[in-house]
């Protein structure tokens, strides 16, 4: 079972990964700032031209079209880019995922919990010792499943010899858990494997590189459940074409009986992979199965298709990406604004001088300026949105095939070489609201600055 | 005249049943030579699809099985390989640490010749495992063989291949050929998976040495390693602390 963590406030998870204590620092500026500035002068102080600074900061929004809308297109550009990258790493995360699933693993999968620490070695010692048993169990608890031996296996055809991993099993249930009999996997001419039968399929990738065709017999050398040399000698029924790398590159499935016999199993399996309806919540959902089984199968552990994959390291690694990308989004936004205000700020010295002479207070002053930020923000921001979803769509709907450069080539993900997108409203609105309240935050500094001065020296400033 | 020519005939396969050498003998036999200290130096030569290698290494062999081998060619150089009884332990000089090999790490081949760790684990007699008969004699590279066949005990544990087939010269008592089998799902029951040829005997201080060996997987077509000592001391006092973990780190 996967860790339950309590997720960070929504706003700093773009700075988990540089330490807490930075994410407190931004923390305690941004609530002193919403203090003394927002809440305090417009809120509490309601007697205060607060009308008249909105307009004011819209007013010199527009006093320099060209200025706002190149500090716009920053910030555009790199909400744009952060959208799509996030919908591109998580379509083909979810993808992943999905093939992952159907062809690799199950949802879920419930195994010995020693053979979870092996798991790497593909062992056969530890098992599930009455695995049709547990299955019954489980659909009459409305879960289908269905057994499985895994393990390592070298496969023999004419002079050429590769490491697979053979998956053996039960015709019968398969279906009820994974896609691998149907039209769209199973090559032309193709037969699923049948129980009882010296028949196997293997991945269509295996098949070309070995040069092993329907009908041809290859040999699998592999061990039994005692350590001894065994060979099976099959008949290829099925060539298979998953969306599953793994398994078209290294993947032969035989019938569970067949392995039974051979591998000395005694109706044993190394795996009961499970069908867990909701992926989304796989996690309570794991919890589910695990505590129906707790009492009447000890020393048995559910493990979620994220712990199989082993992939906690490969989704930190994603997080971490799109942090350093949302903190980089954030930096070019900020300098944008904080150079557009810079520059406004400096131009209008004497002006606000003057409206200090005229009894305006520093505060309402302060809002004009965030008022004016926040409005580079929400345009920039609202053409980053549009861009960025212009930009997904079209990996949403069309993709972007990298055959041409990947090949058959692996890396990780299980997928094959035409990377969809998807859509992550959450994301949208991170990145639209934290824009605007880094484009604000980011207008601080410069006003700051021209209300440091005296109210002289701002009517005398050149 | 006949009936005396017949006693003689009968009274000879009589007595050569009473002194006919059993397999188990000649097992016991080839294993008691077996049983020495020694320290030897060699190669291993394997070849694979991607080519031909050679490693090198010192070995060093107690007299109760504890054997510890280190390979000195640039590549392995300091990577050692101890047996304790019945256990295996390895030393990375990169890692820096002793690696106790156990369950199906002990699969792996050693530095990616034909021998798997496996088949360095001592301890127990062929006869503890196997079932041996005397399947009559051959000639095998012009010597004469008994041909032995080994077919694993019932209940039997930690055996490799389920059936095995050697040829042990006849004067020498030393192995001159093997093949190995594994189970199969067709009408034979077994299929080869592995042979084995002794090329070079060697004879030290009385004891029959087989100097260089063949290795072969029979399911491949460019797969052997080859075995080749060249040199060997015998019968001579080894610190019993190279046979140590604490050893293995230095």
């Amino acid at each position: 079972m996967a860790d339950k963590k309590r997720k960070p406030f929504i706003l700093f998870r773009p700075f988990i990964f540089t330490g807490k204590w930075i994410a407190g620092v931004i923390y305690f500026w941004f609530v002193t700032i919403l203090w003394e500035v927002i809440i305090r002068e417009l809120i509490l102080n309601k007697n205060h031209i607060r009308r008249f600074s909105l307009q004011l900061g819209l007013k010199n929004l527009f006093r320099y079209k060209k200025r706002t809308f190149i500090t716009c297109i920053a910030i555009a550009v790199g909400i744009a880019i952060f959208i799509w990258t996030d919908a591109f790493i998580m379509g083909f995360e979810k993808d992943s995922d999905t093939n992952f699933i159907l062809y690799e693993t199950g949802s879920a999968q419930i195994l010995d919990a020693k053979y979870v620490e092996e798991k790497d070695y593909l062992p056969l010692k530890y098992t599930i010792k009455t695995p049709d048993k547990l299955i019954s169990f489980l659909k009459q608890n409305g879960i289908p499943a269905t057994k499985r031996i895994v393990f390592g296996g070298e496969i023999f055809f004419r002079n050429g010899s590769k490491q697979a991993t053979v998956y053996a099993i039960d015709p019968a249930t398969n279906s009820d858990v994974f896609s691998l009999n149907t039209k769209k996997v199973l090559t032309e001419t193709s037969v699923f494997i049948r129980a009882g039968m010296q028949e196997t399929m293997i991945g269509e990738w295996l098949a070309d590189d070995m040069g092993i065709h329907l009908g041809d017999t290859i040999d699998i050398r592999t061990r039994t459940r005692t350590g001894a040399f065994t060979t099976l000698t099959l008949n290829v029924t099925a060539i298979i074409n998953t969306e599953n790398p793994v398994i078209n590159k290294a993947g032969i499935f035989v019938p569970y009986d067949v392995a039974d016999e051979k591998l000395m199993m005694q109706g044993e399996a190394t795996d009961v992979p499970v069908n867990l309806a909701d992926w989304k919540k796989i996690e309570k959902e794991t919890a589910r199965v695990s505590s129906l089984i707790a009492n009447d199968y000890p020393g048995l552990v559910v493990q979620s298709y994220i712990d199989l994959f082993g992939g906690g390291t490969i989704m930190e690694s994603k997080r971490y990406v799109i942090n350093v990308m949302l903190v980089l989004v954030f930096v070019i936004a900020a300098v944008g604004i904080t150079n557009t205000m810079l520059m406004a700020v400096f131009e209008r010295i004497k002006e606000i001088g003057m409206m200090r002479a005229m009894g305006m207070m520093d505060p309402g002053i302060r809002v004009t300026f965030l008022f004016e930020a926040g409005g580079i923000g929400v345009i920039g921001a609202l053409i980053g949105l549009i861009l960025g979803s212009l930009l997904n769509s079209y990996t949403y709907f069309i993709g972007i095939d990298f055959t041409g450069l990947m090949g058959r080539m692996e890396f990780g993900y299980r997928m094959l070489n035409i990377f969809r997108s998807t859509w992550n409203p959450q994301t949208m609105i991170i990145a639209f609201s934290v824009s605007i309240l880094f484009a604000m935050i980011a207008s601080f500094i410069p006003s700051s600055k021209a209300l440091g001065m005296e109210v002289t020296d701002c009517l005398r400033y050149q | 005249m006949k009936k005396l020519f017949s006693i003689i005939i009968i009274g000879l396969v009589v007595i050569q049943g009473i002194f006919a050498i059993t397999a188990d003998e000649i097992i016991k036999k080839i294993e008691e030579s077996e049983n020495l200290s020694a320290i030897a130096e060699g190669r291993f030569e394997i070849t694979d699809n991607l080519g031909t290698r050679v490693t090198t290494f010192k070995s060093y062999e107690a007299k109760n099985g504890d054997m510890m081998l280190e390979f000195t060619n640039p590549e392995e150089r300091g990577q050692k390989i101890l047996r304790l009884k019945n256990e295996i332990y390895l030393y990375f000089p990169d890692a820096v640490e002793v690696i106790h090999l156990q369950g199906d790490a002990l699969k792996d081949r050693i530095v990616g010749s034909d021998f798997s760790y496996e088949d360095l684990r001592g301890g127990e007699s062929l006869l503890d495992k196997y079932t041996a008969t005397l399947d009559g004699e051959e000639v095998v590279d012009g010597e004469q063989c008994y041909k032995i066949l080994l077919v694993e005990k019932k209940g039997a544990k930690d055996i490799i291949y389920p059936k095995q087939v050697i040829w042990v010269d006849k004067n020498l008592f030393a192995y001159r050929k093997g093949e190995f089998y594994s189970y199969s799902n067709r009408e034979s029951s077994y299929t080869i998976v592995k042979n084995m040829a002794v090329l070079e005997i060697r004879q030290i201080k009385g004891k029959n040495i087989p100097f260089h060996i063949v290795m072969k997987d029979t399911m491949k077509t460019n797969s052997s390693t080859v075995f080749q000592l060249k040199d060997m001391k015998i019968d001579i006092n080894i610190d019993p602390a190279i046979f140590s973990l604490e050893e293995l780190t230095w």
